[in-house]
């Protein structure tokens, strides 16, 4: 895209990207990428855009959430952060773009209002809260902060009182959450799945046992919110759809998955830790552990676009509010134990521009699978 | 042959023919079935190196590629293991040979005492009834079959289909029997139908098969009988000029895929015509496949144990086909579940009719109809049992965060670093 980060051009295999079942044969160019000044000195959990204007949220395992400006070329600012009293889990932006809200394993939410930025407290619950969303629920005077958490509750805040105005228990601890316009997905542990109306928000409106044979990692939904895509620690993104009618539409699919050059018997599978839809195309980028990303149309059920590896896990990802930026944070995520947690883990976060044919669904026909 | 055309030969030649234990399917000689098994079961995939025998082909693949070998290429499902060491016919458990004897009877039985009738098989006639059983179709499966295979024999070029089409058809007739070019039922194996080899001809050269399946996966299937029992009638639409299609090899299927495998059918003596034949078919046959109207795709390999020939089971002919090149479908079960050979002809019938769509002997009209259907749905049986073969090569996998219980963040959490002071469960204790 021309006058983002200058131009992006999509050269094919710049690096040596390690592709994996995905029959596409483009390769990114992450060579522009622009990493975010003064990143967070930790592991970063989560980042998320604001919905309104060109700020992104991190939250991080050094109990700080930051939020910084990003420019037109790229180029950040740390404006502000807040500090919680444990690591920061989650981050979530009211819809007016006002707000930032963090949650950690202080089992707390706490939210900085950006104008004043005064911070308060705002949710409490019994274990740390690993999710949060901020979403409108019919009847409601204002947004609404949705907190999940390890102590297996969905909690729905009113800004204004200190207990919950609505509790929902879980069958399990809450591993990832999403939420758009009425649909808020939960996934915990033993992968269920939680299909939440938000009109009718004390109850589940449907349950579902993960496609996914493993762990649930991470959840989101399509922009139409028709569905929600759901990534496992296996390797594995499935796609599923909310409505009945619509199952016979889903589907699964193996991804970040690498075979070692030494010894072509084994492959290595990664997770998927983080999955975002494009705001605008409806296609969406898986993240993995592998330090890979990539970016798939799923009604076309192929890949778009693959990019090298990043130099590590791959954490969180989002797009911002036009699309036209994809950011990712790169740190460890423990996903090979303590022991890989050395000093050459690097923690940084990159902003990618979006090329227009990046993201865009080819006009194609559908690959059959 | 005189009046009767030999489109059954006398059961004890057919019993004295070499057949292979790995896919069933017979040749005219032995050097012939020992060129097919090296071909197509003791071929290393990754060198393309042949082997004599499955030991030596396991011991070539932890020396050479340092790979273990887990079965057999293009085996029967239930053929494919590597605890039996099979060269040509040596090598063969007693009750597998007993079991292959009784099989190839009754198949002979039913296809040799019907006369060749042309017509489709009330039951089966026209309709791709993959599921019906049809019994009563075997013979005259058979008998479409065997014309098919002549017809087809004519058609398709020799390819490569192993020639291992031996057998199979000889129940039905072979091609040249028939004066008209009644298909021969496919007896072969009725299972078969699934695959789609899209030239209905099984291709004999079993292996090749998946190439093609498909569309003709019902009805023309009948080739796909690539066990011994008939090489898929070929659909030399042509008369049989070329000699039995036995070898059916299924030259159609993908020319190419059986050029390259139908080492046999040089080789086999009758397959002398055949070869000239079907290479000038050759070119024709993929069209021709659709248009031939195969005759009984059905392989009416009355013998066709193994083949799974399951009726219904998940297994479409197109499957079938691909069970028999070694393909395991979806559904393997229905291999699990096939009862011995033995008591499968009248199944593998029923399969194989269905599948290879009672197609009456009328020509490539009706050919045309039927193998589109099970082309339809060969397609996805094959793409479903292409995948599941697949995945059954697919290498070991290692999970990098094999942890299915708790999640990273937990583990995280609870680190001494990280771990949120009021609540201090667990201290220090190294995550993950």
């Amino acid at each position: 895209m021309s006058g983002l980060f200058g131009s992006t051009s999509t050269t094919l295999g710049s690096n040596n990207s390690n592709n994996n079942n995905a029959a596409s044969n483009s390769t990114g160019d992450i060579s522009k990428d622009i990493a975010l000044t003064s990143p967070p000195d930790d592991s970063i959990s989560s980042i998320k855009f604001s919905p309104q204007s060109e700020h992104l949220a991190v939250a991080s395992w050094d109990k700080k959430v930051r939020i910084y400006e990003i420019n037109n070329q790229g180029q950040s600012e740390g404006k502000a952060f807040f500090e919680h009293e444990g690591p920061v889990l989650d981050v979530a932006w009211s819809p007016d773009g006002k707000q930032v809200f963090g949650v950690g394993a202080d089992k707390a939410a706490r939210v900085i209002d950006l104008v004043s930025l005064e911070q308060r407290q705002v949710a409490v619950h019994d274990a740390p809260i690993r999710c949060c969303q901020v979403v409108e629920v019919p009847g409601s005077q204002g947004p609404i902060l949705v907190t999940g958490s390890w102590d297996k509750k969905v909690k729905y805040w009113d800004l204004r009182q200190s207990s919950p105005v609505a509790t929902i228990d879980c069958q399990d601890r809450v591993y990832a959450m999403d939420s758009r316009n009425k649909l808020l997905v939960v996934g915990t542990a033993d992968r269920y799945l939680n299909i939440i109306d938000l009109s009718q928000p004390q109850k589940f409106y449907k349950t579902v046992q993960s496609p996914l044979k493993w762990q649930t990692r991470c959840v989101s939904t399509f922009i139409d919110a028709t569905g929600f895509a759901i990534g496992s620690t296996e390797g594995r993104c499935a796609i599923h759809y909310v409505e009945d009618k619509e199952q016979p539409n889903n589907f699964s699919f193996k991804c970040h998955r690498q075979t070692p050059q030494n010894n072509r018997d084994i492959s290595n599978v990664y997770s998927v830790n983080a999955i975002s839809f494009h705001p605008e195309h409806g296609t969406f980028s898986t993240a993995g552990s592998d330090g890979a990303f990539h970016f798939w149309d799923k009604d076309a059920k192929n890949r778009l676009k693959g990019y090298p590896e990043v130099g590590g896990p791959i954490v969180s990802t989002d797009f911002n509010r036009t699309g036209n930026i994809f950011a990712y944070a790169v740190s460890y995520d423990w996903s090979k134990g303590f022991q890989s947690n050395t000093q050459q883990q690097t923690t940084k976060i990159m902003l990618h521009a979006v090329a227009p044919d990046e993201a865009k669904p080819r006009p194609k026909n559908p690959a059959k699978r | 042959m005189g009046k009767k055309k030999r489109s059954q030969p006398d059961l004890e030649e057919i019993l004295q023919r070499p057949w292979c234990y790995y896919c069933e399917r017979d040749f005219d000689d032995l050097k012939i079935l020992i060129n097919h098994q090296k071909a197509k079961h003791f071929k290393c995939d990754r060198c393309g190196r042949r082997l004599n025998t499955a030991g030596g082909l396991s011991v070539h693949m932890t020396q050479v590629h340092k790979e273990s070998l887990t079965t057999i290429e293009n085996a029967l499902p239930n053929r494919a293991g590597l605890e039996v060491e099979i060269f040509g016919m040596e090598g063969i458990p007693e009750d597998v040979v007993i079991a292959h004897r009784q099989r190839v009877a009754t198949q002979f039985v039913q296809a040799g005492n019907q006369p060749m009738n042309h017509n489709v098989n009330p039951a089966t006639a026209g309709i791709n009834s993959a599921k019906k059983p049809r019994l009563e179709a075997g013979s005259d499966l058979k008998k479409r079959l065997a014309e098919h295979k002549a017809k087809k024999a004519a058609v398709e070029e020799a390819a490569a289909t192993d020639t291992a089409s031996p057998v199979v058809d000889t129940p039905v007739g072979q091609p040249q029997s028939y004066p008209p070019p009644v298909f021969t039922p496919p007896q072969l194996l009725p299972g078969f139908a699934g695959p789609p080899g899209p030239t209905g001809l099984m291709n004999m050269g079993g292996p090749a098969f998946n190439g093609y399946a498909p569309p003709y996966g019902q009805a023309p299937t009948p080739f796909q009988a690539p066990s011994f029992t008939s090489p898929p009638v070929p659909f030399g639409q042509q008369p049989f000029e070329a000699p039995p299609f036995q070898v059916p090899q299924n030259a159609y299927a993908p020319p190419s895929q059986y050029q390259t495998g139908l080492p046999n059918i040089p080789s086999r003596p009758f397959g002398a015509n055949l070869p000239d034949a079907l290479h000038q078919v050759s070119s024709a046959p993929p069209p021709s496949m659709l248009q031939t109207p195969r005759p009984n795709s059905l392989p009416s390999a009355p013998g066709l144990p193994q083949r799974p020939s399951f009726g219904a089971p998940s297994v479409n002919a197109f499957q079938l086909q691909q069970m028999h090149q070694g393909h395991i479908p979806n559904s393997s079960l229905p291999y699990a579940d096939q009862p011995k050979p033995t008591n499968g002809i009248p199944a593998l019938a029923s399969n194989v009719i269905p599948a290879t769509v009672s197609q009456p002997p009328q020509p490539s009209v009706q050919l045309q109809t039927s193998t589109e259907i099970p082309k339809e749905e060969a397609k996805p049986a094959e793409s479903s049992i292409e995948k599941r073969s697949k995945k059954d090569k697919d290498k070991d996998i290692k999970l990098v965060y094999s942890d299915n219980d708790i999640s990273p963040e937990e583990k995280l959490s609870k680190l001494a670093r990280y771990a949120f002071h009021p609540v201090r469960q667990e201290a220090a204790t190294a995550g993950a």
